[in-house]
Order: structure tokens, then sequence, then C-alpha cells
């Protein structure tokens, strides 16, 4: 496959109006980690982000960033960290996960919705992302939102565009929010709990006004993924992040530590802290582990039963029990099809992060739709790209 | 401000319609005589006015669909109303339209606490969400003030914002799903009690379309836990400078205070004339409100002040206990009443700038005040950069309205220069549509209505708001492929 990598807007908005003319669909992508997420496009070309890397702007007192959708993640990360700041939504690498290869974009991250442990307190991609710039499938550049969080200047179209997989427009610059890195962190880590239990405490601890910034809980077969992270144990691990100020972030920490005193808890500092939640949010445990991996969404009291339904290999709770990821056998064409109907009986639903190529050609990759809904999509991915030349396909047929 | 010309054709139809509408859902409220109207002839932007074709009520999800049905059928116009609280016309009536009033659907459904949600009819007000839960140690975060009067289905329409956005968010980072009726009757849900949409984030787009892309009939909210302590610190400053330091330097700082209010010299004056709450003669007044568990307040408050004594404080005063909270926030509470006291009229503004801008922006806004000879009064909310100038005018007095308007466009067109937006929090709705171009492109204006097409492509929903000129669908949607240009030139190549 070709691919062509324009180094501005207008020369992107060029080749899409090329495209229109000869009726040439096109593959989207930053670095193309995420090549591998979603159903597969057949496209004649990729047009790609990689060349529009540059950092445009960065405003601590304003706490916004704006970056060229090719800008790497790994270069945002360090230079916010410079002025200890952070996009809070805890954006992470997928290549490792995925099996491919290069180094994540923020365009990317903003395509697929990336997002990690810290979504149910800080928020998504969606709620971080301020304002955008994109070429639409009208060979137009077209630009979303603004540069100031407080903003209702017409529709609020960055919504959308998160986690729209590059079915709707070309990334070109994206504007974000961004936190300060809280002054302390620390993480209780209890080992040997069972899963219902576990998630009963979490869901406690998240309607509590203490700043739990993680509440996370790994099956056995998950947790011995991450025996690199030391001070961790074995079997079933429940964990949960505290951030803020030093003083706010000890006294909750002790007061924790007295209250499941009987579970004997350990306390693990900000270096080990970070390395986890790193590789929570990366889901590095499937990493290593073969089988078709799953991204659920529910109501936090229904997940562990719907978890406990489909009977995974293993699985990693987080947002306490907001968020689920599985790993299951792959190749199944059944599974699939109870996943999505378990997960719409407790009233949530279910994404497929990772499976072979043909099973995702062949099985519903995101929540299949109820008509009216599907109808509405379309007509919403027609409104910016009606040749439909944009990853034909990538969410839905048609989409 | 102009209400546009009305399509004589569907108003000459008015009482067949009427007549329709209650063959077509019996059980709805059909309110048509004269004098009941006067009641629905505009929302809070009062100073336009026209009566509706018939207002009509309906009382449960079946009725909104059955009432849009027909009009769509028939070619009706739909303006939809909450509590008619907005104040950019949102909700302002047209007389080639019904007012589709959501008040009756009045009720709380469902309180989960185990899911931290509430389930919602939307015309429950704002602050019954926060009533509801607060037993259990809950609150609803968006806060406009008017809270007390603001439906929960109106704040999802403008996506409403309040004192407390910048740690909590706004409607979009605080509600879950909706279930919603478009504009050819068809019921639909987006979203649920679960984070992130399945699909494309259409609820993410939904919430602040100012009523032109679908009616919102049920609504999950989420709740969050109230944090134990909340302490007020009062900040005097002898000039706006050392005021907008002081909040570059918390914000750089680490700091994200629940609240944090600034008031200029006019505004601070007015207040002291008012109600003499110690201002004494400070060039600016800020008020940060802190909140989390006291170890956290503690530790914030210690930092703030010396922040703010670094950046030039006069005086930094900390409240100990909830009575002496709300006395620090009663100038802040009163600042529009006090204001609004030295003149006959008011508009009150509402865009946003970076923060920093607003010394540069402040004086900017007193030059302009002298150029069209009208009093104005600042009051920012300062952690989100929503800057809410209040422009006093008399408007039976020859050309002052002309002014005002012609003052409050200027306002935005500098907001906008300075790399803010046109609205923080009130939308865009009649007020300020023909402002758009000021901030979008053609092409942005274009994609945003054809993304309007996509819910309703006859435009009749709220028709006449955030748009300046009407595109029809069709040629909106229209490509125009340019001429035979060889196959991507000049590009690299991998």
């Amino acid at each position: 496959m070709e691919r062509f990598l324009p180094e501005r807007a207008e020369k992107a908005a060029e080749m899409v109006a090329a495209a229109l003319h000869q009726n040439l669909p096109l593959a989207l992508a930053g670095a193309g980690t995420k090549a591998a997420l979603g159903r597969p496009v057949v496209a004649d070309a990729m047009l790609s982000s990689a060349r529009m890397n540059r950092i445009l702007l960065h405003e601590p007192e304003e706490l916004v960033l704006t970056v060229e959708a090719g800008a790497l993640l790994s270069e945002v990360n360090e230079l916010l960290a410079k002025r200890r700041q952070m996009l809070a939504f805890e954006p992470h690498e997928m290549a490792p996960l995925l099996g491919t290869s290069g180094e994540a974009t923020l365009g990317g991250i903003v395509a697929a919705s990336c997002h990690g442990s810290r979504r149910f307190r800080a928020g998504g991609v969606r709620d971080h992302l301020l304002g955008f710039k994109a070429v639409n499938g009208f060979g137009e550049i077209i630009e979303g939102g603004g540069r100031v969080m407080k903003n209702v200047s017409g529709f609020d179209v960055s919504k959308l565009v998160a986690g729209s997989f590059g079915t709707l427009c070309f990334l070109t610059e994206l504007t974000f929010r961004v936190w300060p890195v809280a002054e302390a962190e620390e993480t209780l880590a209890i080992s040997g709990l069972p899963d219902r239990k576990a998630l009963e405490i979490l869901r406690g601890i998240a309607g509590e006004p203490m700043d739990a910034s993680g509440l996370a809980h790994l099956t056995s077969g998950a947790s011995s993924g991450l025996s690199h992270v030391p001070d961790l144990g074995s079997g079933p691990l429940t964990l949960i992040r505290l951030e803020g100020a030093r003083e706010a972030v000890s006294e909750n920490a002790a007061a924790l530590l007295l209250r499941f005193k009987a579970l004997a808890p350990r306390r693990l500092g900000r270096e080990v802290s970070a390395r986890l939640w790193g590789a929570i949010s990366a889901l590095e445990p499937f990493a290593i582990l073969a089988g078709a991996v799953w991204r659920l969404s529910a109501p936090p009291g229904a997940m562990q039963a719907a978890v406990s339904a489909i009977g995974p290999l293993a699985a990693i709770y987080d947002g306490a029990g907001g968020f689920c990821s599985l790993l299951v056998e792959e190749g199944l064409d059944g599974e699939a099809e109870l996943i999505h109907e378990t997960m719409k009986v407790h009233g949530g639903h279910a994404t497929l992060l990772r499976a072979n190529e043909t099973l995702r050609g062949r099985i519903n990759v995101f929540p299949p739709l109820e008509s009216p809904n599907l109808m509405l999509t379309k007509r919403v991915k027609a409104a910016f790209d009606p040749r439909g030349i944009f990853n034909p396909g990538r969410m839905y047929e048609g989409v | 401000m102009r209400l546009d010309p009305i399509d004589e054709r569907i108003a000459a139809r008015r009482a067949e319609i009427i007549a329709g509408l209650r063959a077509a859902a019996p059980d709805c409220r059909v309110i048509d005589s004269d004098d009941a109207l006067s009641a629905y002839d505009s929302d809070a932007l009062s100073i336009v006015r026209q009566k509706p074709l018939c207002a009509v009520l309906p009382g449960d999800t079946a009725e909104v669909a059955a009432v849009l049905a027909y009009c769509h059928r028939e070619g009706v116009n739909v303006v939809p109303r909450g509590a008619g609280t907005s104040l950019s016309g949102g909700s302002t009536p047209r007389g080639d339209a019904i007012l589709l009033g959501l008040s009756r659907l009045n009720r709380i459904l469902d309180i989960d606490i185990a899911n931290r949600c509430i389930v919602t009819q939307p015309g429950v007000t704002n602050l019954s969400l926060t009533r509801a839960v607060e037993g259990q140690g809950f609150f609803y975060a968006p806060d406009p003030s008017s809270q007390s009067a603001c439906s929960i289905g109106g704040n999802v329409a403008e996506n409403s914002g309040g004192l407390h956005c910048l740690k909590y968010g706004l409607t979009t980072n605080n509600i879950l799903g909706v279930e919603c009726v478009l504009v050819d009757g068809t019921v639909m849900r987006l979203g649920g009690k679960h984070l992130d949409p399945g699909g494309l984030d259409l609820l993410g787009v939904l919430t602040g379309s100012e009523g032109m892309m679908a009616i919102v009939t049920e609504v999950t909210v989420r709740i969050v836990p109230r944090p134990p302590v909340q302490r007020a610190l009062l900040m005097l400053f002898a000039s706006i400078e050392a005021a907008g330091q002081c909040v570059a330097d918390v914000i750089a700082g680490g700091i994200t205070p629940a609240a944090m209010e600034l008031m200029d010299r006019a505004s601070v004056a007015a207040i002291e004339a008012h109600c003499a709450p110690g201002y004494g003669d400070a060039a600016a007044v800020l008020i940060a409100e802190l909140d989390g568990t006291r170890a956290e307040v503690d530790a914030m408050a210690l930092r703030m002040t010396a922040i703010a004594t670094g950046a030039g404080a006069l005086s930094v005063r900390e409240s100990r206990d909830e009575a002496e909270r709300q006395k620090l926030w009663l100038g802040r509470k009163i600042a529009f009443a006090a204001i609004g006291r030295k003149a006959r009229d008011m508009i009150c503004m509402d865009g946003t700038i970076p923060r920093k801008r607003l010394p540069a922006v402040l004086a900017e806004i007193n030059r302009m005040a002298a150029h069209y000879r009208l009093g104005v009064a600042n009051v920012f909310h300062a952690g989100d950069g929503n800057l809410h100038p209040l422009i006093l005018f008399d408007a039976m007095k020859d050309d002052e309205l002309a002014r005002a308007e012609a003052f409050g466009a200027d306002i935005l067109k500098l907001c906008v220069a300075e790399g803010g937006v046109l609205s923080g929090e009130h939308g865009i709705g009649l007020e300020k549509r023909d402002l758009m171009p000021v901030m979008f492109s053609e092409s942005g204006l274009m994609q945003q209505q054809r993304l309007r097409c996509a819910f309703d492509a006859e435009a009749r929903l709220n028709p006449g708001k955030v748009f300046p000129e009407l595109h029809a669908c069709a040629e909106l949607g229209r490509v125009h492929v340019r001429e035979g240009r060889f196959r991507f030139p000049h590009l690299p190549r991998m």
C-alpha cells in the first residue's frame, strides 16, 4: 500500500481532493500502531499524519497544549513532565498489546479514544480534547471547539471526533487541556480477594471523597503478568491509587490501611505505583499472553456479574468496575455474540481490542447498534465523508 | 439581534395545526389562547419577544414522539423549551413554530447510588438533583447560577456550566446517557449508566446542540461524592494585574480550586456601595473555594495563601466555618444585583479568554466603554477563563440599546481575537448567531450545519438559532470534485 505523508493540512486537503476525484478509498493513520484495531479496512492508499509531528504550544498556566496530529505521545509526555503536568486521561502505547510496531501519535490516541485507569475520575479523551483541525471527506479544512475549557460556541464536534477511528475526518491539529501532576501518589495493594468482594470494596471507595484515581482488580491470570513489578505478591490483586496533596494522600492511605488491616494491604511508593498503573492502562499482562482481548464498559455494579457470565481466561477490572478488559480464547465466533449479548443484558457494551484479522472481519468489533442508532451513525458519517473514502468499514459496515 | 421573518404559510395554518396536534396526541396539553401564550413569548433573553403558534406540553415520551411525528409530517417548525432560562435566546419562540415545553416531564425516575447516577426526566430542576442525593453524601456537580429554576433537559441542550467547572467540568462531562426523540418521532437511547459510548459519541455532540438535533426526554447524570470540607479564601489586590498573576501562579502551581472568582474595580465599588462586605478600595477582589478532605483543604489553603502573598495581595482571609464561608461569598453572590442597581438595563456578556490575557482584555473593554459612552463592570470566572462583562444602559434613552449591543459584539470579537471563544456557558442561540463567522471558518460552519442535517434534514428543530444563514441540506451535502489533478503530486512517499 502506498503511504502519503503530508506535512501541512493544506497538502492533506489536496490529497483528499485528489482521492475524491479518483474515488480512491484511504486508510487514515498516525504511526499505524493501532492498525490492528477495528474492522479490517480495504484501501489502496494510506494517508498518514506521521510527518505532522510538531508540538505547537504549551502554556502551563493556561493548562493547554496544542500539537499536530502526528506528534508522538512520548515526546509530549516528556515535555509536560518537565512542567509537572500531564494528559490526565492516561494515554498509552498500544503497540505491545496489538503486536504492531512504532510509537503512538496523539492523533491516533484521539481517533481510538485511548485512555487509561484515571478515566473514571478525570474523564477520557473526549473530556480533554478542547479543539481540533482536520480535513473532512469533502476535502475541506475544518475546525471544531477552541483553546479554552469553558466553551459552548457551536456544536461540540470534538466529542464526535474522539473515538471516531478515522471514519469522519483526517486529524491535523489537536488542542488538549492538561492537568497538574499530583504532588503525591501512593498505591495500596491487597492480594487474594475474590472478585466480588474486591469490586464491592472498590465501588465503596469510589463513592468516598478521597480522590482515589485508580481502582483496579486483576484476576490471578492477569496479575501474573505483572511479575516484573516488585512487591505485588501473587494471586488476584486489588489496587487503590491515591493522588493529591502530600498531607491528604498520607492521611487517606493511613485511614485505608487501618480499615483493611485484616487483608494485609501493602503500600507502594510513587515510582512503583507509576510503573504499575502504566502497565495496567496499557494492559501489559495481556501483551504476553495469547488470546483475544475485549474492552467492556458497564454500570460498575453490574460488571462483575457480566464478566462471570462470560467466563474469561483473565480479567483486569478498572475504574471501580466501570471498565473491564478480558482475555478470552481466540477464534470462537460464537464467543463474540455471547459477549455482546451479555453486556447488553447488563446495561453495558463490549469492543474487541485484539484479535486476528480474519476474526475482526467476521464478527462485530464494536457494539452492535439498534436500527435508529445505526441509521443516525451512517448519516453522521455521510455528513463528514459522503463518498465513504475514509477508513471504509472500520467501525461498521458502511461506516 | 433580529428575529427572522416568519413563514406566513405555516402561520396561516394555525387553526388546522392546533386541531391536528390535538388529534395526534389527545392527552397532550395544547395552549392556544392569546392570553395564556403571553407567558410563553420569550425566554430569559427578554428583549426579543414573539408568541409561538401554540405551546404544547407533553406528559411523556410517547406524546413528545407523537407531536414531533405530526410536525414532521406537516412541515411545522418546533422550538423546544425547558424552564425558559436561556440568556442567549436558545428557546426564543417563533410565530411559525410550536413551542414544545418539557416542564411536565418533571419526575426523578431512579436514584442509583451503587452506580453513582440518577435517571431523571428533563423537566426536573438542576438543584433538585443535588437535593435528591445530598443525604447520601453526593451531589450533581454542574451548578449554573440559575440552578434553582433551570431544568436538566435545558442544561443538556446548552451544555451548561457553573462556578465549579474548572474542577468538576460542564454538563457534557457529567452525563452518562439520554433517551431522546428525533425530529421524525423516532425514540432512541444514547449511552446508559456506563462511561463511553459504544460506537460514535453521538451523546457528546447532542449535548450542547441547543435543541437543534433532538428532544431529550430522559437523562442519566453522574453524581459525585460531596467533599466534607469547603473553604473560601478572600484576597484583595491593589491592581487587576496582581490578581491575574495570582490566578496564573495558582494554576501553574498545580492547585485546582473548586471555584475562583475575580471582580474588577467597578464591580467592587458597586458591591461595596450596596452591602459593604469590607472590600475597601481594592482594585480587584479574588475569591477562591477549596474543597476536599480536611487534610487536602488545609494543605491547599496554606499553599494558596503563600502564592497570593507572593503576588502582592493586600490581605488574605480564610473562612473558619460555614457561616464565614457564606459571608466571604456574599459580595460575589449579590454582584449582579448590586451592579444592576446602577442602571435601568443591563446585558450580561459571556466570552471565554485565556486567563493570562485578562488584564489586557479588561483594559480594552474599559477603553471600549468610553468609546460607546456606557458603563461596564466585570465579573470573571477566573478558574476557567469565563468573562462576564455587565454592560449598563437605559433602553429608553436615544440609541443606548443599539450602542450596548454593538459594545457587546465588540467584546466578544475581542475574546476570539485573544484566543478565546464567543460563549463560555450561555450558548449562541439567537443572541450571538451572527457572530459565529468571527470564530469559525466557512467550512467549519458548513460542517456543523451538515452535522445538523444528519439529525434534522429539513431544519425544523429550533430554526434560526446558532447559525447566521440557513443552507439547504441538499446543497451542503454536495461534493465539489476538483478538476483532473494527477494522482497525489509532489508528496513525500515511503
